[in-house]
């Protein structure tokens, strides 16, 4: 009743049988008491003084006497406000009129009959106190198990209300219609009018004048019929009494003076308004404080200022407005202090004053009119709200008040599914927690069953304004709606109706209304926009990929190769690149990285991640327990180092393919001639064998790939390219047309421990630089390719990246040094020295034993390889066996070598 | 909890595995299999029994492939964490929103709503810790936590934990 509109002239008719509210009655009740309060405290006093006084004023004590036992008798039921108003009014003149009555009672009694009540009435007081419990408790025990009952208080104090609503013997409630805007002032006429009449004794028979807001050029009367309303009316301004004079229906009675779920909204410190007009017009504000008077609001907002920067224009009616409205913006001193230095205060460390007007922290505070205010509908958007929170740091936003504002802009309404567990939070169920059995209802209305112990297996339909879905610590729930929309994650606390949840795929705790979520199956999908998920490797731009590190409603945030993050729309992503597409790269100390492997930056923070994409060189890494970026960060592969190869490295058997041990090792086989150093045949006299259109022509290679090579021709002035594979070569031994395989490796074929002792062969193997290039196949070569420098050959990165050449390494193996220093040195000193070569002569050694340890192998390739050089006259030269034989001297050790070679190994 | 479970795994053998070691590979693929993966179903895998027998049965050639497929029984401990479990784990992360723990291979997040009250994040400490009077809970603690949801993926589960009750936290 207080919330309506309505000006109750029922002072005039307070007395009528009925009332529409329990709080008049309730006022009516209380009046009564407390007169009786007051008559009984009289009581009291006034008969500590008659027994004192009894004995002298007995005789004359009418007046107390009478009142005295006109009290006692006293029903608080019959008491009347006419009586006691009469009885005040004509105490005096009435004595001798009770204090009949009160003789009658018998004079002589009255003493005895005194005590007698007395301490009947104090039995009774107390028996009625103690009478008023047991009978509640009889009450409890006889209906207090009925379901009714368990609805808590509310139940109990509708039931009255239910007696109250009005039926036919009420008086009815009359229409009319009158001016609009005049209807309040229409009432007050009225009631005035009523209050005149009723003094004059001529009240009309009209009960109470009211008007809603909600229904503007209407005055509503309560009467005893329409003659009355007329009557009343009659002659009235604004009031069209002539018009048709509407009777609501009794039925309608209750709604008129329900005091609509849309209150007036208090106007609150900490809550959102927006600005209806003026510079701020539609901006949204954080009301910070209310002036003394209830009429003016201080407001928190994003100033729009543009510091005098822009000319000010001066309306036609004199105002100066600016002519663009500047965009909202912290305040910046640096700005203000920059353009217009004179308006500008400061008063503390971050308030400032700017043209009149105050500046805290960056925003503006200042103070509105509420009637300038927009209270009901600020429903601010979330880029407003963060707006306010990036300048302030006034802690978390107020979820609550955003929740309200949202609620009453957004008429949405929950969707409830079957199986849902809600909790009713309104109506006369409210506490109920259950699930949702039916939401086929008409009207949004909504079946629900209990589970918890006193409403177990209670089914209640209500409306779905009523519930509100609930979640308990641990469920696992997706949100539906809002920002988060398809985030899931694990419920980690509920307050109301907000919930918290840490996030599966950021790990971060969001709070949503639970309205906006839902029971999420145990299987969540990551967090996808329009293909792209968390962790996706994306191409960003030509020239950048970045990896997804999150995902929001329309935005996802990449973090590119550079380590910046962007934060783009789906559209403007080239592409996803195919995860694992390369999977590997080398680390800082070139070895060999996967993904899935756990690497340390070798700079900078030193951060451990587990490598999800490698990019060319950019490596991209995760660590959960990072927080930035969802734990992904970027680096290049030469800024890592591994820390820990996966554990699924070993690759374990694949029993569903070819078993490896039954395979033919490859490196048994033939080596391929893809790989041998080019140079060893370039100058080389060929013939160019069959299969090329140069077939049968000789010539001299002048360049040579490992598949092709340049060939001068001798016939013709002219260089031809041919595969490698089809030139023949000019054994060295043999004098005899080889294949370029067979010229390569020329012990591949038969022991060479077979041709020993025999000095051309000796001189083949001395003059067979090509030893060098036989590969993995002389134990000398395996002595040097043994070691992994040599066995990477080609391939690794560090023989190609130009380090200390393998050759060097192998050469300086102790082995070789310890044995044959001098024979070393001597091979590597160009062919001048003499010495030098004699003991690189003893390299036939080699030959003889061709299984000899590895060292003399190695000697004997010694000369071989300053032979490549070009350096020893062996090599170049054509007659091998003058030289060989012309140093008598020199196959001799040779030949002893070669004996305690052969006995060597045949030991 | 901990469970002996009997399982099965199909198994594919190429015939160049056909043999007397047959058998063993089988073995050694299972355990490579299965030994320390997750199934939503039954949790951790976290051992195969090899004492309880591995029976790998007959295999059955595939048609025009030549392969066999084995039907391999065996039985595994499993670990499955369960709602209202209580567990012991270890801390491995400390940060606002509460404490990271690993129990085995399970990895446990105590959000900061379920630790009571009295504890509060303090990022000034090294490392950073939840600290209350007399207790700290930082990188490397142990402390006990039941486990208040589980969130089974495919490769991995995920659990939260609380320590905002009686007997519960630091040991």
């Amino acid at each position: 009743m207080s919330d309506s509109e309505a000006v109750d002239v029922g002072s005039v008719s307070r007395k009528r049988a009925h009332s529409s509210s329990e709080d008049e009655i309730d006022d009516v009740v209380a009046e009564i008491e407390s007169q009786n309060e007051a008559d009984d405290t009289k009581n009291s006093d006034e008969e500590e003084v008659d027994s004192e006084e009894e004995e002298e004023i007995r005789g004359s004590g009418n007046k107390r006497k009478r009142r005295r036992m006109r009290n006692q008798f006293l029903d608080v039921e019959a008491e009347d406000d006419e009586d006691e108003d009469d009885f005040s009014g004509e105490e005096d003149g009435l004595v001798g009129e009770d204090g009949f009555v009160q003789d009658e009672d018998g004079e002589d009694k009255s003493g005895t009959n005194r005590v007698y009540r007395q301490v009947e009435r104090s039995q009774d007081r107390k028996f009625t106190e103690e009478d008023a419990e047991q009978l509640a408790e009889r009450y409890r025990e006889r209906y207090g198990r009925t379901s009714a009952s368990k609805y808590g208080q509310r139940a109990s104090a509708s039931v009255p209300q239910q007696l109250l609503l009005p039926s036919v013997e009420d008086p009815p409630i009359f229409g009319l219609n009158c001016r609009i805007g005049r209807e309040k002032d229409a009432v007050r006429v009225l009631m005035r009018k009523q209050i005149n009449l009723q003094r004059q004794n001529t009240a009309s028979l009209v009960y109470s004048v009211f008007q809603r807001d909600a229904f503007p050029g209407r005055i509503y009367i309560e009467a005893a019929n329409q003659a009355a309303v007329l009557s009343a009316v009659s002659g009235m301004p604004n009031v069209f009494a002539n018009s048709k004079v509407l009777k609501v229906p009794i039925k309608e009675y209750p709604d008129m003076f329900r005091v609509a779920k849309k209150q007036e909204t208090e106007l609150l410190p900490g809550k959102y308004v927006r600005v209806k007009r003026g510079k701020y017009a539609g901006d949204l504000g954080i009301v910070i404080d209310l002036s003394d008077n209830g009429l003016e609001a201080r407001l928190k907002l994003l100033p729009r200022l543009d510091y005098g920067r822009t000319t000010q224009v001066t309306g036609a009616d004199g105002s100066s407005k600016l002519k663009e409205r500047p965009l909202p913006r912290l305040f910046s001193s640096q700005e203000a202090a920059q353009h217009d230095p004179r308006g500008l205060q400061q008063h503390g460390s971050s308030s400032y004053t700017y043209l009149g007007e105050e500046y805290v922290k960056g925003f503006l505070n200042k103070d509105f009119k509420i009637g300038m205010l927009d209270i009901d509908t600020a429903a601010p958007t979330l880029a407003e709200i963060s707006k306010f929170q990036d300048g302030g740091d006034e802690g978390d936003i107020d979820l609550v008040s955003i929740g309200e504002e949202l609620k009453k802009s957004s008429a949405q309404t929950t969707k409830f599914t079957d199986g849902e567990r809600i909790e009713i939070i309104s109506g006369q169920q409210s506490g109920l927690m259950g699930r949702v059995t039916d939401v086929s209802g008409s009207d949004g209305m909504i079946t629900v069953k209990g589970d918890r112990d006193p409403y177990n297996g209670l089914e209640v339909t209500v409306p779905a304004s009523h519930l509100r879905k609930h979640f308990n610590v641990g469920d696992h729930v997706r949100v539906v709606r809002g920002n988060f929309k398809d985030d899931t994650g694990l419920v980690v606390d509920t307050n109301g109706g907000q919930v918290t949840l840490l996030s599966d795929a950021s790990q971060n705790e969001i709070t949503v209304f639970s309205r906006d979520l839902r029971a999420a199956s145990d299987t969540s999908v990551k967090n996808q926009l329009e293909g792209f998920a968390i962790q996706d490797l994306v191409q960003v731009n030509a020239q950048n990929v970045g990896c997804v590190v999150d995902v929001e409603r329309d935005t996802i945030k990449v973090l590119c190769q550079n380590g910046q993050t962007v934060t783009m729309r789906p559209e403007s992503i080239a592409m996803k690149l195919r995860p694992g597409t390369q999977k590997t790269a080398t680390d800082a100390r070139g070895n060999e990285v996967t993904i899935g492997d756990t690497v340390r930056e070798t700079v900078g923070e030193q951060r451990v991640g587990v490598i999800i994409h490698i990019y060319h060189q950019y490596v991209f890494m995760h660590n959960r327990e990072r927080t930035e970026n969802l734990g992904v960060f970027v680096n290049k592969n030469s800024q890592i180092a591994t820390v820990a190869t996966k554990a699924a490295r070993e690759k374990g058997l694949d029993l569903a393919h070819m078993n490896p041990a039954a395979k033919v090792s490859p490196i048994a086989q033939a080596p391929k001639a893809a790989h041998f150093n080019t140079r060893k045949i370039i100058g080389q006299h060929v013939s160019i064998g069959p299969g090329s259109g140069y077939k049968g022509m000789k010539g001299i290679i002048r360049d040579a790939s490992e598949t092709a090579a340049r060939v001068e021709l001798e016939a013709r002035n002219k260089v031809v390219t041919v595969d490698v594979r089809k030139l023949l070569f000019t054994s060295p031994s043999s004098k005899q047309l080889v294949t370029l395989n067979e010229f390569m490796n020329p012990y591949g074929r038969g022991p060479p421990g077979s041709s020993s002792g025999g000095a051309p062969q000796m001189f083949r193997s001395g003059n067979k630089t090509p030893a060098w290039a036989s590969g993995g196949k002389t134990p000398a070569w395996a002595a040097g390719g043994k070691t992994p420098a040599w066995a990477s050959g080609g391939k690794t990165p560090a023989w190609e990246g130009g380090r200390t050449p393998a050759w060097n390494a192998g050469g300086k193996t102790p082995a070789l040094n310890g044995n044959k220093t001098p024979a070393w040195n001597g091979g590597r000193t160009p062919g001048g020295r003499t010495p030098a070569w004699n003991t690189g002569g003893k390299t036939p050694a080699w030959n003889a034993g061709g299984k000899t340890p590895a060292w003399n192998a190695d000697s004997g390739k010694t000369p071989a390889w300053s032979a490549d050089s070009g350096k020893t006259p062996s090599w170049s030269s054509n007659e091998k066996p003058e030289w060989s034989e012309g140093s008598s001297f020199f196959s001799k050790p040779d030949e002893d070598r070669a004996e305690d070679a052969v006995v060597s190994y045949d030991d | 909890m901990f469970f002996l479970k009997g399982l099965s795994l199909e198994l594919t053998l190429h015939p160049s595995y056909f043999g007397p070691l047959m058998h063993q590979y089988l073995r050694e693929k299972l355990l490579q299999e299965v030994e320390g993966t997750v199934s939503g179903e039954y949790g951790y895998i976290v051992s195969v029994v090899d004492g309880m027998e591995i029976n790998v049965g007959s295999g059955v050639v595939q048609s025009g492939q030549g392969s066999a497929t084995f039907n391999v029984k065996y039985h595994a401990i499993v670990f499955k964490p369960f709602k209202g479990e209580v567990v012991d784990a270890i801390v491995t992360n400390v940060n606002k929103m509460g404490v990271f723990c690993d129990v085995g291979p399970l990895s446990v997040f105590v959000s900061a709503h379920l630790i009571p009250q009295n504890m509060s994040f303090n990022p000034a400490t090294n490392p950073p810790a939840f600290v209350s009077e007399d207790q700290s809970i930082e990188k490397g603690s142990k402390i006990r936590v039941k486990i208040v949801g589980v969130r089974a993926d495919v490769g991995k589960i995920f659990a939260i934990g609380s320590i905002k009750e009686d007997f519960l936290g630091l040991l």
